[in-house]
C-alpha cells in the first residue's frame, strides 16, 4: 500500500513539474499514438462500416453454389482429423463438397490414415459429399500436400484446412457467397479456440484470437488490406490460385501467398480478399506456455523470413498499390517487426534512467492503459461481433492478465525475430523436411 | 452278367468301337441306343458311352440309372459331358488295364453285397450303388432354375417316384445311412414351399408400406428436440424448430440421432426398417426369422450303411441278441411274479434275476463304427448263449437293457454267473481299444423284500442300473 501511494505521488510530481507532463506523455507516443491506437481504430472503423452496411442494405444474394474442394492437410492429428471431416460432411451447403485428405508421411502417420478410412462409408449416404484420401508415402511438407491437392481439386473453390480444425455448418455456405463476386479471390473467417477451457494458456490465446483474428482481420479486410489468410483456414478461387502457381515452398506459405496476391493489387485493384464473420472455424491451440512460445518462435520468425528475405523486393507501390504498401509498412514492418524491439529497448532504457518507483509507476500506468484498451475492445467485440456471447464472456476472467500476456508475447516476438535473423530459424521447421525447406528462396 | 463284357453306346453307326486293346481284354457289344440294348438285356461289366450329342448322352445315362437291373453298373463316357450327367457316371473311360481292375473290384464288392429280397427299395438301390463305389461322394449340383438351387442327381434317378429327394435325403441322414462330409452351403428357404428364390424388401414397421426413405434427422442439444433436417434448415442455417437456438457445430450444438427412416405412407419415423421376405415361387411373405435354414452337404455312405450292405437288412444293435430267444416282457414279468410267490410259499424254490445294461452303445457306434461293434456284441451273445441253461428266460425291456431269469440259482450260483459273464466280456474285449461298458445287477430270490412284486423289482433295478 505504501508503495502504491508512493508511486502515485511520484507520478503526480513528474506530471506537474512544468514540462513534465508533455515529456512523460511523449514517451508513450511512439507506441500508442503512431502505431497501436490508429491500428485498432481502423479495425473498428472497418467493423462498424460493415455492420452498418449489413443492417441497412441487406445484400441480394443470387443462389450460387459452386462445387467446393476442401484440402485437409493431415500429419499426426490421429483421430482428431475425424472432427474436421465430419464437420465438413455436416455443412448445410447445398452444393457439392469434395474433401481431399492428404496424409503426409503416411507410414509414420498410419493412425491418421486409418482414422480417415473409417469415415469412407459415411459418404455413401451423402450424395453431394465425397472423400478422397491421398496417402503420401514420401513426406514432402505442407506445401507439397497443398499443391498435390490443388492439382486434384475439381471444385471452383478450393479450401486449405488443417487436420485439427473444424467448422460451423454454415461455413461453406457463407464463404461461397463471397465468390459470387467474380473479383473475390480469397476468403477467410474467424478462428475460434476450441480448447479454450483447457488451461490458462489456452484461455489467454482465446482472448487474443478474439481481438486479433476476429476483430483485426474483420476490420482490415473491409479496407482490402487483410494481413494474412491463415494456412489453417483459407478459401480461394481455384482458377486464380492455379494461375498464380499455387503455394510456394518454404515456411509460412500462407503469408507468402497473401503477399503474392497483394502484389497483383496495383495491376488488378479489383481483386479482393474478404473476411466472412459467419464462416467460423475452430482450432486447438497449444495447451502449455512452452508449446505456445515454441509456436510463436516459428510464426514470428517466419515474418522476418517472408518480409525481409523472400519478399524484400515486393515492397513497392508499383506492385502492391499505395494503400497496401502503407499498410504493410505500418502493420507488417513497424507493428510486427519493429515494435517488439522498441518495447524491449524502452523497457531497458526506462529501467536504467528512471528511479525504481517511477519505473514501476509508469509500468502500472501502461498496464492500466492497455487493460482499459483491451476491455473496451472486448466489450465492443462482445456486443457487436461475438456469435457465442455467453461462451465468450468467460474470457473476462483472464482479461486482467491479458496485458501482461500480451507484453510477454511482444517481447518473445523480438526473440523470435533475432533467432530468425541470426539463426535462420525458418530452416528448422516442423512444417516440412529440411531438404524441402532448403529448396525455397533464401 | 459278365465282367468280361463291355456294352458300348454310340449315336452314329460307323464309329470305330474302342481301340484294339479293349477288344483284346473284353467282349464288346455295340448298341445305338438304350432301347436296342433293352431288347437283349446283356448285363455287362461296364457301359461305355462312346459318342453322341448332349441329349443322347443324357437320355442314355438317365435310362441306365433308372433301369431295375443295371442301375448300379459302372458307366463311362468318352469326351465331354454336361455337369449334371457327370454326377451319374463314373467318369471318363479308363485305360484298358485300369478298367479291368475297376470292373473286378466292383464285381468283388457285388459278391459281398447281401441282397435280401428281389424287389429292392430305393434306399437299397442307393446303398448298393454306393457300396460298389467305396470312394463315391454324393455331391449336390447347383442349378439356379431349381427350386432349392441344389439337387442331388443320383437321388433323383434312383428314386423312381418323382417325390422330393430332399425328404429322402433327410431320412437317409436321420437313419445314419449317409453321413455328411463337407458343408457346401447354408441357405434360407421359404417356410411354405421350400424355395430358395427369395427377395428381401425393407418396409415400414408400422404400416408395412414399402415407400420408406432415409430422412436425415437432427437432435438439438439445447432442448433435445429430434426432427427431420428440413425443419431445421433456413437459408443455410440450422435453427431448432422448438427452441430457436442456432445449431452451428456438430458435436457441440447438435448431433445425428439414429432414427433415420421415414415412412411416406404413415409418416412414422424409425431407426430400423423391418425386413420382409417374399418368395418368388409361392408369392407368400414372411419374416427372415421364419425362413428355414438348410445345410447343403456332400455325403458318403456311413459305416452303418456299409453294415446294411453286408448284412442285408437294417438292424438295431442289440438285435444280435435275438438268438437268445427273448420272450415278451409281459410274459417275463408274469413268470417273475409267479416265481416270486412260489419262492415265498416254498423256501426250497430259489431263483435269481440278472440285469445287463450296456451304457455306452451310442458312443461306441460313433467311435468304433457299426460293423466292429456288431462283431463284438455278436461274440458276447455267443458266450452268453453258452452260459444259459434251457429253462433260463431272457427278455429286453429297452434297447440296451437285458433281463435274465435264472431258476434254481441261489446267491452263490448268481455270484458265479456274474464272475463268468465278466470274464467273458473281458476276454472278447482283449486287445480292443474300445471298451463296452456293461453294468450288471443280480438278486437271488431270498434277498427280495416281501413287499416287492415283479414290476416293482424291475423298476428298482432299472433305476439302479441306469
Amino acid at each position: 500500500m505504501q508503495l502504491l501511494i508512493e508511486m502515485w505521488q511520484v507520478i503526480l510530481i513528474t506530471l506537474f513539474r512544468g514540462d513534465g507532463l508533455i515529456s512523460y506523455v511523449l514517451m508513450f507516443i511512439p507506441f500508442v499514438v503512431f502505431l497501436e491506437l490508429p491500428l485498432y481504430l481502423i479495425s473498428w472503423l472497418g467493423v462498424f462500416r460493415h455492420l452498418v452496411k449489413e443492417s441497412h442494405e441487406a445484400p441480394f444474394i443470387p443462389p450460387h453454389f459452386p462445387s467446393i474442394t476442401c484440402l485437409i492437410i493431415c500429419y499426426s492429428e490421429g483421430k482428431a482429423v475425424q472432427n474436421t471431416v465430419i464437420s465438413l460432411l455436416e455443412q448445410t451447403y447445398p452444393g457439392h463438397i469434395e474433401i481431399i485428405a492428404l496424409v503426409d508421411g503416411v507410414k509414420k502417420n498410419q493412425v491418421t490414415h486409418d482414422a480417415l478410412k473409417v469415415l469412407l462409408p459415411l459418404f455413401s449416404s451423402h450424395a453431394k459429399r465425397s472423400l478422397i484420401i491421398i496417402p503420401k508415402v514420401q513426406r514432402g511438407g505442407r506445401v507439397s500436400s497443398l499443391n498435390a491437392g490443388l492439382s486434384r481439386a475439381s471444385g471452383e473453390i478450393v479450401c486449405a484446412f488443417d487436420g485439427d480444425t473444424s467448422f460451423d455448418n454454415q461455413m461453406a455456405y457463407r464463404a461461397s457467397l463471397h465468390f459470387g463476386d467474380a473479383n473475390t479471390v480469397a476468403v477467410t473467417g474467424p478462428m475460434r479456440v476450441r480448447n479454450a477451457k483447457e488451461s490458462l494458456a489456452t484461455r489467454l490465446q482465446n482472448l487474443e484470437y478474439m481481438l486479433t483474428m476476429q476483430v483485426g482481420k474483420y476490420g482490415l479486410a473491409k479496407f482490402n488490406v487483410i494481413n494474412n489468410v491463415p494456412g489453417a483456414f483459407g478459401i480461394f478461387r481455384t482458377g486464380f490460385l492455379r494461375k498464380i502457381g499455387g503455394w510456394n515452398t518454404g515456411t509460412a506459405e500462407d503469408l507468402d501467398l497473401t503477399l503474392r496476391i497483394k502484389q497483383y493489387q496495383n495491376r488488378h485493384p479489383e481483386l479482393s480478399m474478404d473476411f466472412e464473420p459467419k464462416a467460423v472455424s475452430h482450432t486447438d491451440v497449444p495447451e502449455s506456455f512452452v508449446d505456445f512460445f515454441k509456436q510463436r518462435l516459428r510464426w514470428d520468425g517466419d515474418l522476418w523470413y517472408i518480409y525481409a528475405n523472400k519478399h524484400s523486393k515486393g515492397f513497392s507501390s508499383s506492385l502492391l498499390g499505395w494503400r497496401n504498401l502503407i499498410f504493410l509498412l505500418w502493420y507488417g514492418v513497424l507493428f510486427q517487426m519493429v515494435m517488439p524491439f522498441v518495447i524491449v529497448f524502452y523497457m531497458i532504457f526506462m529501467s536504467i534512467i528512471s528511479p525504481l518507483v517511477l519505473f514501476l509507476a509508469s509500468m502500472s500506468l501502461i498496464y492500466f492503459f492497455y487493460l482499459s484498451l483491451t476491455l473496451i475492445q472486448f466489450v465492443l467485440y462482445l456486443v457487436f461481433i461475438s456469435d457465442r456471447k455467453w461462451e465468450d464472456l468467460n474470457a473476462l476472467f483472464v482479461l486482467p492478465v491479458f496485458p501482461l500476456f500480451h507484453f510477454f508475447v511482444r517481447v518473445w516476438s523480438a526473440v523470435a525475430l533475432l533467432n530468425q535473423i541470426l539463426n535462420r530459424g525458418h530452416l528448422d521447421s516442423a512444417m516440412a523436411p529440411w531438404w524441402v525447406l532448403k529448396k525455397g528462396k533464401q | 452278367m459278365s465282367v468280361r463284357n463291355l456294352v458300348v453306346f454310340s449315336q452314329s453307326q460307323n464309329t470305330p468301337y474302342l481301340s484294339a486293346r479293349y477288344h483284346d481284354l473284353f467282349g464288346i457289344d455295340h448298341f445305338n441306343s438304350y432301347t436296342d440294348w433293352a431288347v437283349k438285356k446283356i448285363v455287362p461289366g461296364a457301359f461305355v458311352i462312346e459318342e453322341g450329342d448332349e441329349n443322347y448322352i443324357t437320355s442314355t445315362v438317365d435310362a441306365i440309372r433308372k433301369d431295375q437291373e443295371v442301375f448300379d453298373t459302372l458307366c463311362f463316357v468318352m469326351g465331354s459331358i454336361n455337369s449334371f450327367d457327370s454326377h451319374l457316371v463314373d467318369g471318363q473311360l479308363l485305360p484298358p488295364l485300369d478298367l479291368q481292375e475297376e470292373i473286378n473290384q466292383v464285381a468283388d464288392l457285388r459278391e459281398s453285397y447281401k441282397q435280401v429280397d428281389n424287389d429292392i427299395s430305393k434306399t437299397g438301390r442307393l446303398i448298393k450303388y454306393l457300396w460298389l463305389r467305396p470312394k463315391f461322394i454324393l455331391r449336390p449340383y447347383h442349378e439356379w432354375q431349381c427350386q432349392r438351387f441344389y439337387q442331388y442327381p443320383l437321388l433323383d434317378k434312383l428314386s423312381y417316384d418323382a417325390t422330393d429327394s430332399y425328404e429322402w435325403l433327410l431320412t437317409l441322414a436321420n437313419t445314419k445311412i449317409l453321413e455328411p462330409l463337407v458343408l457346401i452351403d447354408r441357405q434360407r428357404e421359404c417356410a411354405f414351399c421350400r424355395s430358395s428364390h427369395l427377395s428381401f424388401v425393407d418396409v415400414c414397421p408400422n404400416c408395412r408400406a414399402i415407400d420408406i426413405e432415409i430422412q436425415p434427422s437432427l437432435h438439438c442439444f439445447t432442448c433435445g428436440c429430434v426432427d427431420i433436417q428440413e425443419k431445421f434448415l433456413h437459408d443455410g442455417i440450422l435453427i431448432c424448430p422448438k427452441c430457436s437456438t442456432q445449431l452451428r457445430h456438430i458435436g457441440s450444438d447438435y448431433d445425428r440421432p439414429i432414427e433415420n427412416y421415414g415412412c411416406q405412407a404413415c409418416h412414422q419415423t424409425f431407426d430400423e426398417a423391418e425386413i420382409l421376405v417374399r418368395c418368388a415361387m409361392c408369392e407368400k411373405e414372411m419374416k427372415p426369422n421364419d425362413l428355414v435354414s438348410n445345410k447343403i452337404y456332400s455325403w458318403q455312405l456311413s459305416d452303418k450303411g456299409r453294415t446294411v450292405a453286408v448284412r442285408g437288412t437294417e438292424v438295431d444293435m442289440l438285435s444280435s441278441f435275438d438268438q437268445l430267444d427273448f420272450i415278451s416282457i409281459d410274459l417275463f414279468v408274469h413268470n417273475l411274479d409267479w416265481l416270486l410267490t412260489s419262492a415265498r410259499r416254498y423256501p426250497s424254490i430259489t431263483f435269481s434275476l440278472f440285469g445287463i445294461y450296456f451304457a455306452n452303445l451310442p458312443e461306441l457306434v460313433e467311435t468304433m463304427g457299426h460293423s466292429r461293434l456288431l462283431q463284438m456284441l455278436e461274440s458276447f451273445e455267443q458266450r452268453l448263449r453258452n452260459m444259459l441253461r434251457t429253462p433260463d428266460l431272457s427278455t429286453r425291456s429297452s434297447e440296451n437293457l437285458l433281463w435274465l431269469l435264472l431258476p434254481n440259482a441261489d446267491e452263490e450260483g448268481l455270484r458265479g454267473f456274474q464272475v463268468r459273464i465278466e470274464a467273458n466280456l473281458e476276454s472278447i474285449q482283449e486287445g480292443s481299444e474300445y471298451k463296452l461298458e456293461a453294468r450288471f445287477m443280480g438278486i437271488a430270490s431270498s434277498q427280495v423284500p416281501s413287499r416287492e412284486d415283479a414290476e416293482l423289482l424291475l423298476a428298482r433295478f432299472r433305476g439302479e442300473l441306469l
